[in-house]
């Protein structure tokens, strides 16, 4: 049986093997079949993405100018030192090289290197503007130490320091996800100018797309798909006027504080100071934690932007919007006088006047020239939280200036609600009313916006401040202008004039707060402010425009613990607006004050009055 | 006796079989092209010279083998498995290390892999142990003999360890065991316990196939004494199979098993399978061209001139290549089943299955590698891949299997 079994499977097992062997290399060949005709499009792709690495190309960030096309922002070239972390990773002992190269730790090293992770082919910064010694180093020994590469690109360089605040710095991208870097890793625009105008001044990045072996060594620059160039950004030309901006910064010297300057007409900063400030260009090279530590916990916080984040009691700069408020409103007519015996009591508390002596009876014109307290008391309690919030928001105070600047703050503008939940409703007293009055207390303003103000009294618009004045495509010329925009304060002819004619009396008649200010070829108007600071001595402040004619400029000077506005805020104002008012007529200049018999007529008596009052302080 | 007869010697050159001898030049002239692609992408010509080198003896060897009659070959059988252990011993005594294994001796300067001829060794004693079988042998003892030829070279082999070429024994064993005949019922008997050897890993796949198995056997006659004792192996299988496979390294663990889910590690261990199939794949109808394929002059595609040289050629020379490829392999598989089916000789007809089989499996294997669908064994393939043992020990195969044509008419 066993015999017979094995005749039937003699004569066939020929059969079973080679038909055994064709289903085997069957099965092969369909699989081919399959991979290499139907998914090859698949295959294709996860190949080409083997083989082709794409890089960035860094784009030219745009420059800086000031109106007189000086250089705020340039890019000098330097040298930043990459490192691969995935071929670093097979090769560790780059790592320890680079330690002993750079003097840092090699736990210092391996963080900047994965900061990303390890696993990915695109660059970390390592140190950017190395130092050419260095370089040189690296240069000669880097093909021993695979993982290394340079990029030679524009460091950011500032020829005029002192507007930090204005153009802000640059520093590396950030991000939880190194894939949305998309493989950029050139710096980024962080605060201020540098950030409102990233898009424009970052330009576009070109790519370079590269054949890499399995090593990932480049074997050829590929044409197919063609490299696309980067574009560079635009350049950027302020309003500010460095030279301005450096005279403001001697004038302050080493005091704290603010200075804004800007032309009233339409609303360009010729100058926007904050001081004390630090070196931008640490931000542009490497930023050790050490240089870091030392900015965020320098008790003078040379980060803030007083300009715009400086949070200050307008102190008696604050009297022309409360006065507009009072005029506006009926409660003040040419006829309306208070008598002051320097001060005022309120329930149990006596409000001072600034003058112990009081200024006896004081008219509209006199409360600013001599910017008496009383005054002011009697006109906030008659108005009432409500009419004063309304007139100093017309004057753009408690609001957004809309200036082309990141972290702008309003300041407050105390309202009924706001005094309501602060000191419970009802709670809050007529004194609450007289602080605000006198711009103590709650009011809390931005030197930007005292800037706003002083320039809306001047020309009856609100202007809204720019920075900018154009962009400029560097290949084509093209221009993006920064249009002037400005908003009608709406109030009477009459009153304007009032304010106005109060400020000029401030600097230019006898008896005013800044009197012995005068200029004998410029007319300037001006107030002089004191705020209270319960932290120590008290600011000082001071406002002014000039001329009073066709006003060219509008200053607001603001510096910490500087006591009297008079002392030492007038004369930076002052001096400043001499030096812009000269650099603007060059050679034989106009003389921007009128003759006496063109002064405002209509108000003679009330004018008289005031010039008569002789006062020994100022405020 | 026979090469003074002129008329049997010109009738003996009218069998030699040109078929398999064009189907393995082809292989070879395809092989060194390959490999000189993949030396292109490293800048040398050290491999394609020394394969020609090879080639060149190896046509020698296969001369030479061809013209001894296949009874030297049977009468030689014993001691030259003999010398095949001794220098398998030997390998393990004093082997070369690399690549984590123990496969290498260094012969007169040379690196030799003796578990290469010891395939062939291990053919012929095979085949002389079958074809001298008398009826009157009983199966076990048959099955006894042939366990004890076949086990020293296996584990021996699993010693260096090279799990791929451990393989071999086994099914070559199975295949010539086919080939003589071997009941089912006791091919199911040695089955069942291998089947039961993944009953932990796929208990519901595994389970029906045993039953089943269980069923042919009882059908067949076995007592239920043998059943149980059956079932004591199987079940001794299952139990040992996770204690054996935590035995293995983990390298091995991992190329075993990244074939199923390469992309569970990318870029460890499957990072071969993946360049290896992206190769193949983008290779397409008629290949990205000769040196033009960017997965292997970028050298994206690991171990192009050994193992992975069959991908090479799907991406240089796309699915016509690997196709020319395949048919030369079916027509060299043709030629020795043709010859194994009409050898008057019981040993001649073993030998010729045997090698063949053996040509066909590393092909099979290595095919199934290199596309994905097997695990990564590390067998190289036939007459194509890099490598002095294995291309030698293919011809002189080849060389054998002519000889078995040349005396096919002689019993």
């Amino acid at each position: 049986m066993l015999d017979q079994k094995n005749r039937w499977w003699t004569e066939h097992r020929y059969l079973v093997f080679t038909a055994g062997m064709v289903v085997l290399f069957g099965l092969l060949g369909f699989r081919l079949l399959s991979m290499q005709l139907i998914i090859r499009p698949d295959f294709l792709e996860m190949a080409t993405t083997n083989r082709i690495r794409t890089e960035v190309i860094e784009p030219t960030r745009g420059r800086i100018y000031d109106r007189h096309n000086r250089l705020l922002v340039e890019n000098r070239p330097s040298h930043t030192l990459y490192a691969l972390p995935w071929t670093i990773k097979a090769n560790p002992a780059t790592i320890t090289f680079l330690a002993s190269v750079l003097e840092l730790e090699e736990n210092d090293i391996r963080q900047r290197i994965g900061s990303h992770g390890w696993n990915t082919f695109y660059p970390t910064t390592l140190q950017r503007d190395l130092p050419f010694d260095k370089l040189a180093y690296l240069e000669t020994v880097r093909v021993d130490y695979p993982g290394i590469l340079f990029r030679f690109e524009a460091k950011r360089s500032y020829p005029y320091p002192e507007t930090v605040h204005i153009l802000g710095y640059v520093g590396e991208r950030s991000t939880d996800n190194v894939r949305k870097l998309h493989g950029r890793i050139g710096l980024v625009g962080k605060s201020g100018i540098e950030i409102i105008y990233e898009k424009w001044l970052g330009g576009e990045p070109g790519v370079l797309y590269q054949q890499v072996d399995a090593s990932g060594r480049i074997t050829e620059i590929l044409d197919d798909p063609p490299p696309v160039e980067a574009k560079p950004g635009w350049d950027i030309y302020l309003n500010i006027d460095a030279g301005l901006q450096r005279y403001a910064y001697e004038l302050l010297g080493d005091r704290t504080g603010s200075v804004v300057a800007l032309n009233p007409q339409n609303g360009e900063l010729l100058v926007l100071l904050s001081l004390p400030d630090y070196d931008p260009s640490l931000f542009a090279g490497v930023m050790t934690p050490e240089t870091w530590e030392a900015i965020i916990n320098d008790p003078g916080h040379p980060l803030l932007n007083r300009a715009i984040q400086g949070l200050y009691p307008p102190g008696s700069t604050f009297k022309m919007a409360v006065l507009t408020a009072a005029i506006e409103e009926g409660f003040v007519n040419n006829d309306f006088q208070v008598t002051c015996y320097g001060g005022l009591q309120l329930g149990r508390r006596w409000f001072k006047c600034w003058k112990k002596g009081g200024h006896g009876k004081v008219n509209q014109y006199k409360a600013i020239q001599q910017s008496c307290d009383v005054f002011f008391y009697n006109l906030g309690l008659m108005l009432g939280v409500e009419r004063m919030e309304k007139y100093c928001n017309v004057f753009g105070f408690g609001k957004l200036s809309g200036i082309d600047l990141d972290n702008e703050l309003t300041g407050i503008i105390p309202s009924v609600k706001y005094l309501d939940n602060k000191y419970g409703t009802g709670k809050w007293t007529r004194g609450q009313l007289a602080n605000i009055s006198i711009g103590q207390g709650d009011v809390l303003v931005t030197p930007l916006q005292l800037a706003i103000y002083t320039a809306a009294i001047s020309t009856g618009k609100l202007v809204k401040p720019r920075l900018t004045d154009k962009l400029v495509n560097p290949i084509d010329g093209e221009v993006h202008k920064i249009e002037a925009t400005s908003k009608d304060l709406k109030l009477s002819a009459k009153c304007l004039r009032i304010i106005r004619e109060g400020m000029r009396m401030v600097v230019n008649e006898s008896g005013g707060t800044a009197y012995w200010l005068r200029q004998h070829d410029i007319e300037i108007a001006g107030k002089t402010g004191t705020s209270q600071n319960p932290h120590g001595e008290d600011h000082a402040l001071f406002v002014a425009y000039a001329p009073v004619e066709n006003p060219q400029i509008a200053v607001a000077v603001v510096i910490e613990h500087g006591e009297h506005g008079s002392t030492s805020a007038a004369p930076v104002a002052v001096k400043l607006i001499k030096r812009y008012l000269y650099d603007l007529f060059p050679g034989p200049r106009p003389v921007f004050k009128p003759k006496p018999v063109e002064l405002a007529k209509t108000d003679q008596d009330s004018l008289q009055d005031t010039l008569r009052v002789v006062t020994d302080g100022v405020d | 006796m026979a090469l003074t007869n002129p008329r049997v010697t010109k009738s003996r050159l009218a069998y030699l079989d040109y078929k398999l001898l064009i189907t393995v030049l082809g292989l070879t002239i395809i092989g060194l092209l390959l490999i000189y692609s993949a030396d292109h992408s490293q800048n040398i010509k050290s491999h394609f010279t020394k394969q020609i080198y090879f080639s060149f003896i190896g046509i020698t060897a296969l001369i030479t083998a061809s013209i001894i009659p296949p009874r030297i070959y049977n009468a030689t059988a014993y001691a030259a498995y003999g010398i095949g252990i001794l220098s398998l011993l030997f390998v393990i005594i004093a082997g070369i290390i690399g690549l984590g294994a123990k496969r290498w001796l260094i012969i007169g300067g040379v690196n030799v892999q003796p578990s290469e001829p010891v395939k062939l060794a291990y053919i012929l004693v095979l085949s002389v142990v079958l074809s001298r079988r008398r009826s009157t042998v009983s199966i076990v003892k048959l099955l006894r003999t042939i366990a004890l030829l076949g086990v020293p070279p296996t584990l021996l082999v699993l010693m260096q360890p090279d799990l791929g070429t451990a393989t071999i024994f086994p099914v070559i064993t199975a295949v010539m065991l086919a080939w003589f005949g071997l009941p089912l019922k006791v091919f199911a008997l040695f089955l069942l316990p291998c089947i039961s050897l993944f009953l932990t890993v796929y208990p519901w796949f595994i389970s029906p196939l045993l039953a089943f198995g269980f069923v042919v056997i009882y059908r067949s006659g076995i007592k239920w004494l043998g059943i149980t004792a059956i079932a004591v192996v199987c079940a001794v299988a299952t139990f040992t199979a996770p204690l054996a496979w935590n035995q293995l390294e983990e390298y091995q663990q991992k190329r075993l098993t990244s074939f199923l889910n390469p992309a569970a590690d990318p870029l460890g261990s499957g990072y071969q399978i993946i360049q290896s199939k992206v190769a193949i794949g983008s290779g397409g109808f008629s290949g990205q061209g000769f040196l033009k394929g960017t997965q292997t002059q970028l050298r994206f595609l690991p171990e192009q001139h050994t193992d992975f040289i069959f991908a090479l050629a799907g991406e240089e020379f796309g699915f016509l290549g690997t196709s020319i490829i395949i048919i030369l392999f079916l027509l060299f598989g043709w030629s020795g089943y043709t010859l194994a089916t009409h050898s008057k000789n019981q040993f001649m007809s073993f030998v010729a299955i045997g090698i063949t089989s053996m040509i066909l499996y590393h092909a099979v294997v290595n095919i199934g590698m290199v596309i994905g669908i097997l695990p990564v064994t590390g067998l190289p393939l036939p007459f194509l891949s890099y490598g002095g043992s294995f291309l030698l020990t293919c011809f002189t195969g080849t060389g054998i299997l002519i000889s078995v044509g040349l005396y096919r008419r002689e019993r």
